[in-house]
């Protein structure tokens, strides 16, 4: 297929690597968009997306952050949706839109912070595992087996329990659930970058890599990484809707951040503070907006799990 | 849970690949002896938690309790705190491996019968709804990936979808005020009518109206994520050369489906559902919480917020030691069922 | 596409699987489809919901508000606190005496209460039980050391199957409140001080007005009605605790009908319930407070200073100044939505005897103006942020709130904006108990907000203001006291040894003296007194008995007594099915007999209520001079 290159062309002649390689990414990305623009569920997923995080950058345009203190909420607590307070209020007399809104940021926040960690960890130890463990001696594959059951472990602690004590004890800020969450999620990823970075290994450049020279560094950063990082991005996706879902249940539970609102803590409030002939709302638009974001991350990451793996597309 | 999902795949593949052993008593002993490690790692880091957070336990159950100066100093011996760290360490490992897990904080029960009144309802709860949730979610996945694209295709993904977006807490609550509140139709809690564990027929019918919301929770929470394992990893099976070599060969359809392409793409449901027992288990902590159920999810809540440290220690290690001993079961089947493991 | 065995194989195992779904729902549904109306279980069994549980039967274990309620129904104690006066009030002591030195003490013990497994009870029960709980270095004489502190133990002994002496190190007033449960020697013989806390109870036996039925630790306790309890029968026939983990699944189970009585609801909860049919409020004081602690120059025992306190809290304009920040009347309208009072002093109003009221010129009320003034002649500037300045420092405080309690968490945000307007910067920080436990024990604090359950003797609330309470040992943690203000003044400490050997009016005098001195002191920001709030089925129980004796007393969960349960009895009976019952003769429902009763109502209701006044007030009489009578003999 014919790429034409309608917005900032190249130069007409490519003359240097450099130029080469932006011609090919590029190319490769508008391939990439298109391929992704075909998949329907994956684009309801990354509109859904586009709204929640503009809310969230948005939310001082949106909702007045006074009303987020009690000490100015005048309305009657727990009363039903009205013109003035659409989604009714909470147990405060805040709005529970006000909420909605500033919510959505420390529910991104922490969902967003919390995969980064995990990520990063989980890329690190992936990428690093696979490299050693594919190399034929016999170090490399004590390393890998070192840093997998390594992996393991944390696979295998129950995240709820450990997060509830260690965010108990340690105290509920936001930044202890983040890292309390990333801590606990690094694993999977660490499993299959790990898996995709074996595959990488056996790719000839490789070979040729070690052959001119390379060091071990310099293959994982250079060659490993990037093609290992497609799938990244799609588990990265993945993970954000598990630790936003994650997060609520620990703010649910009583043990998030008591300050900062999320939807999770919005949550938590309305099952304290009584719902039932109360304001529903109050407890059905955090669930709701939850299930939006958390469906949209998993309609994007599979979308793009389809599209980058070519396996894995629906055929038309 | 995504993180399952990819891990699960990840495993199935990692041990579709090149065997490390040789021979099956090899492999099994590895897996048993890694399990004991892991387990080893667990007690060491169970113990060093509850050691180093804030110390003085005693100190907070007394401001809620007027515990007097003679309880407190009861408690703190009993936890052992003031003798050498090491000699603490050591007595919780021999304690531990003789089933003794010390005495609750709160009521002075051993932990092990408090874990053990508990973990009933939690297995009664937790295989219930995992039962349920495996034969609904695989059938959804199968059907589903077969007829890829057509209209049950579309709206089970879509269900299943926004099934896995939900927070568990979150339909508990709302099936809870739907569903028994001012219309009753089930119970706002608990396990028993308060009339207790009645015997015979009247008591099992008891025991399931107060089984059903929390278990239709569960139930449909984890249906979601079967059914997508299931469900994509037939869709890669069905591509593979095999099958076609089948069909070209003369297979009927369903032949092809049956004794090829299901049992292979099973494989990772059958780790998935391994590895999800064991968090399940834990998971339920909300869910029991919502329906008042007395199990270990709302033991070791009810525990954090005492603080009440042996009994945290003991439904910790309890859940960890779920985790392993379900992972290690997935290894095994694995290493039964698929014979490119078996055979390296 | 033709039909094939794999899909009608699939398509069976399908059909099971939906089928044991629909079979599992419908069998879960089928008994509440039977009925046509919401569950009820029937109208002589009564069902406490509350979000705590009986977790044991041993009470040398026990300690929730949960378990000792159950103790005070299947247990009789040698006296409880009077429904009326939160005097000592006879219960298995029928009458008591002192010598003149005040050193041997002299009970009368009730002739003909039995044991609920038909033993008789007589003074060798009493004397074990005393012998057993004033063992040194026990888990019992640990448990009710408060009541039985002083008694010499080896002087206890019976004169008689009904009359027990003791003797006492001091004359303490306490002897004359000795709430402690009496056990059966021929039970308890058996267990020995090893086994006490392994000792489960699970059938206890006792004298109290009910009796243990089925006991599922930590869910529900069912029990049922003593027929021949000496304080008369009750008047229902089962009485189940119910637990509930969700607070949202107790009030929905109150409003149709699965509970009768619910405990422990948030205030937001109780209010919801209005308007429901059937379901009577009630807004009762009790002995709750909470307020915001202050660091008053933390020390230990012997003085030597600790922590890292901001010295400005050593200051008491500083500490004058936060408390007329504060809003304490807003407090009680938006976090407790008006179920409490703004707080004052350290025993709360409902102990009318202790109850130190101050007088207007020194209460602090709300007003920042004050509060701004106050502070501007202490010498603190307003700063160019809003936070004021004073020899180069800033008035910053830290506030610490506990993560385990939704109110103070509320509470949080009102403060931190009124201490800003007044020129006063806070940064709050959410921890566990724990934490702030150590922080403050190590005096690593500034403010915090906590709260206290003060019981009728005021003598354990009043000590944790004592120089003695402060923190013992030595770094790094130093072992925390009582005493989390570190309040200490010598004259306070003085008036506290004198209030413990003093009694009636005199003592009243003292105690409200020292919470004076703790209230101009301004130790804690007293934020306010909360109430219990309580909620049952009027349309479907009645005859409680509320501690104190108004419409909004306490109904159940009293102060350290257990009156009512045996007065309750279903709508529609006869107030004469339990007015009689000892402690009963103010119950509900004696004086209105009319309101819930028959077809003509009217005159004859109005007459039948005059005839059972009368009654009434006739047995209140003859009561009145009986406690008199016990009363004067001290």
């Amino acid at each position: 297929m014919t790429q034409t290159v309608t917005t900032d062309a190249p130069p007409a002649s490519p003359r240097t690597p450099r130029q080469l390689a932006w011609v090919r990414r590029h190319a490769a990305l508008s391939r990439f968009w298109r391929e992704y623009r075909k998949d329907r569920r994956g684009m309801a997923g990354l509109i859904i997306l586009a709204v929640m995080i503009a809310v969230a950058l948005t939310a001082p345009l949106l909702a007045n952050s006074r009303g987020l203190n009690p000490i100015y909420a005048t309305a009657a607590p727990n009363a039903g949706p009205s013109l003035s307070y659409p989604l009714g209020t909470d147990s405060d007399g805040r709005s529970v839109l006000t909420l909605l809104i500033w919510g959505s940021r420390n529910s991104l926040i922490v969902g967003f912070s919390a995969t980064f960690i995990s990520i990063l960890i989980g890329a690190l130890f992936g990428v690093v595992a696979g490299h050693f463990g594919s190399i034929r001696a016999r170090a490399g594959r004590v390393t890998d087996n070192v840093l997998m059951r390594f992996a393991d472990w944390f696979l295998v602690i129950p995240f709820l329990p450990l997060a509830m004590v260690l965010a108990r004890t340690i105290g509920p800020s936001l930044g202890v659930i983040i890292v309390v969450i990333g801590l606990t999620s690094w694993a999977g990823t660490a499993r299959i970058v790990r898996a995709q970075a074996l595959a990488v290994e056996t790719r000839p450049y490789l070979e040729r890599a070690r052959a001119l020279g390379a060091g071990h560094w310099h293959q994982m950063y250079k060659h490993v990484l990037p093609n290992v990082m497609p799938l990244l991005l799609a588990n990265t996706i993945l993970t954000v809707a598990g630790t936003i879902l994650a997060e609520s249940t620990l703010s649910f539970l009583g043990v998030g951040d008591p300050i900062r609102p999320t939807w999770g803590q919005m949550l938590g409030s309305a099952y304290n503070y009584g719902v039932g002939t109360g304001n529903v709302v109050w407890l059905l638009a955090p669930g709701i907006a939850i299930i939006l974001v958390v469906m949209a991350f998993t309609l994007v990451g599979h979308a793009l799990e389809a599209v980058l793996d070519p396996k894995l597309r629906e055929r038309r | 849970m995504t993180a399952l999902l990819d891990g699960a795949r990840a495993a199935a593949e990692e041990r579709s690949g090149p065997g490390t052993g040789s021979g099956l008593a090899r492999m099994l002993a590895v897996k048993i002896g890694s399990a004991a490690v892991t387990l080893f790692v667990v007690l060491v880091v169970n113990f060093w938690m509850f050691r180093v957070l804030p110390a003085d336990p005693a100190r907070n159950l007394a401001r809620q309790t007027a515990l007097t100066a003679a309880q407190q100093a009861a408690i703190n011996r009993t936890f052992g705190l003031g003798r050498p760290i090491l000699q603490q360490f050591g007595n919780y490992l021999a304690q531990t491996l003789h089933g003794n897990l010390g005495r609750s904080f709160v009521d002075q029960l051993p932990v092990t019968e408090k874990i053990g009144q508990a973990l009933w309802p939690t297995v009664l709860l937790v295989g219930t709804s995992t039962v349920l949730s495996t034969i609904i979610g695989v059938w959804i996945g199968i059907r589903g990936g077969w007829s890829r694209g057509s209209k049950f295709d579309r709206t089970s993904t879509a269900f299943v979808n926004v099934l896995y977006s939900m927070p568990d807490f979150w339909l508990g609550m709302v099936l809870l005020i739907t569903l028994a509140g001012k219309v009753a139709l089930f119970p706002d809690g608990g396990m028993h009518s308060f009339a207790g564990a009645q015997p015979g027929f009247a008591g099992l019918r008891d025991l399931l109206w107060h089984l059903t919301l929390p278990c239709l929770v569960l139930t449909l929470v984890y249906l979601a994520e079967y059914s997508l394992v299931m469900r994509s990893s037939l869709i890669d099976e069905l591509k593979a050369d095999y099958l076609t070599t089948a069909r070209a060969k003369g297979l009927r359809d369903d032949m092809v489906r049956r004794k090829h392409a299901v049992p292979n793409a099973l494989l990772p449901s059958i780790t998935l559902i391994m590895l999800n027992l064991g968090f399940v288990i834990s998971g339920a902590i909300t869910t029991e919480t919502v329906f008042s159920w007395p199990g270990l999810g709302r033991l070791s809540y009810e525990a954090l917020n005492a603080p009440d440290y042996p009994t945290l220690e003991g439904t910790f290690l309890l859940f960890s030691a779920a985790v392993i001993f379900a992972n290690l079961i997935g290894d095994l089947l694995l290493t039964v069922f698929d014979p490119r493991v078996r055979q390296a | 596409m033709a039909r094939s065995t794999f899909r009608i194989r699939l398509a069976r195992l399908t059909a099971a699987g939906l089928a044991a779904c629909a079979g599992l729902a419908l069998a879960g549904a089928a008994p509440a489809l039977a009925r046509s109306s919401p569950p009820h279980h029937g109208p002589t069994t009564f069902v406490v919901g509350n979000t705590g549980a009986v977790d044991t039967l041993n009470l040398f274990n026990g300690f929730t508000s949960q378990d000792f309620e159950v103790y005070g129904l299947v247990y009789d104690n040698l006296m409880d606190y009077g429904q009326l006066d939160y005097q000592g009030s006879p219960r298995l002591a029928t009458s008591w005496s002192h010598s003149a030195d005040g050193l041997t003490w002299t009970y009368h013990i009730r002739h003909g209460v039995k044991w609920s497994d038909g033993q008789p009870l007589t003074s060798a029960d009493v004397v074990y039980t005393f012998q057993r709980d004033t063992v040194p270095g026990s888990t019992e004489f640990a448990d009710n050391e408060a009541y039985v502190g002083e008694i010499i133990h080896s002087s206890i002994h019976a004169v008689g199957p009904y009359t027990v002496v003791m003797q006492v190190r001091h004359f303490t007033p306490v002897m004359n409140r000795l709430i402690v449960s009496i056990l059966p020697q021929h039970i308890w013989q058996a267990v020995t001080e090893k086994q006490v806390s392994g000792y489960a109870n699970n059938n206890p036996v006792g004298s109290g007005p009910f009796i243990v039925s089925s006991f599922h630790s930590n869910q529900s306790i069912t029990l049922r009605a003593n027929p021949n309890y000496w304080g008369g029968k009750p008047g229902i026939k089962t009485l189940v605790f119910q637990r509930f983990d969700n607070p949202t699944a107790e009030k929905l189970a109150l409003a149709n009908g699965s509970i009768d009585f619910a405990e422990g609801l948030t205030p937001a909860l109780w209010k919801s319930l209005r308007g429901t049919p059937g379901v009577t409020l009630i807004n009762a004081p009790a002995g709750n407070w909470d307020e915001l602690g202050f660091n008053n120059g933390a020390a230990t025992v012997s003085g030597k200073p600790i922590g890292n306190g901001n010295p400005a809290l050593t200051d008491i304009n500083v500490r004058h100044a936060i408390s007329y920040a504060i809003n304490t009347k807003e407090l009680v309208q938006k976090v407790l939505l008006n179920t409490g009072s703004p707080g004052t002093s350290y025993i709360p109003p409902v102990y009318t005897q202790f109850h130190y009221n101050p007088p207007a010129s020194i209460t602090y009320t709300y007003d920042p103006t004050k509060a701004n003034a106050i502070l501007t002649a202490d010498g603190w500037k307003m700063g160019p942020n809003g936070i004021r300045v004073k020899n180069g420092k800033q008035l910053t405080l830290r506030l610490f709130v506990r993560n385990q309690s939704p109110e103070q968490e509320q509470d949080a945000p009102y403060i931190v904006g009124w201490l800003k307007a007044v020129g006063i910067g806070v940064t709050t920080t959410s921890m566990s108990d724990s934490v702030l436990t150590a922080d403050i024990g190590n005096g690593q604090y500034d403010m915090f907000m906590w709260g206290w359950g003060v019981e009728p003797n005021p003598d354990f609330q009043l000590s944790t203001a004592t120089c003695g309470q402060r923190s013992t040992g030595g770094p790094p943690n130093y072992t925390p006291g009582w005493s989390d203000s570190f309040y200490c003044n010598p004259a306070y400490d003085q008036l506290y040894h004198q209030q413990q050997g003093l009694d009636g009016a005199a003592r009243a005098a003292v105690v409200k003296q020292m919470q004076k001195m703790l209230y101009v002191a301004d130790n804690y920001s007293l934020l306010y007194y909360w109430n219990d709030t309580q909620a049952y089925r009027s349309d479907l129980f009645t005859g409680f008995a509320p501690q104190p004796d108004k419409p909004n007393g306490l109904y159940l969960y009293q102060e350290v007594s257990w009156w009512s349960y045996r007065c309750i009895r279903p709508v529609g009976t006869s107030p004469s099915l339990t007015d009689h019952n000892v402690g009963c003769q103010h119950e509900l429902g004696a004086v209105t007999a009319s309101a819930g009763g028959g077809v003509n109502g009217g005159l004859i209701g109005g007459i039948a209520a005059a005839v059972v006044a009368l009654v009434a007030v006739a047995l209140f009489m003859a009561r009145r001079r009986r406690f008199a009578m016990a009363d004067e003999r001290e």
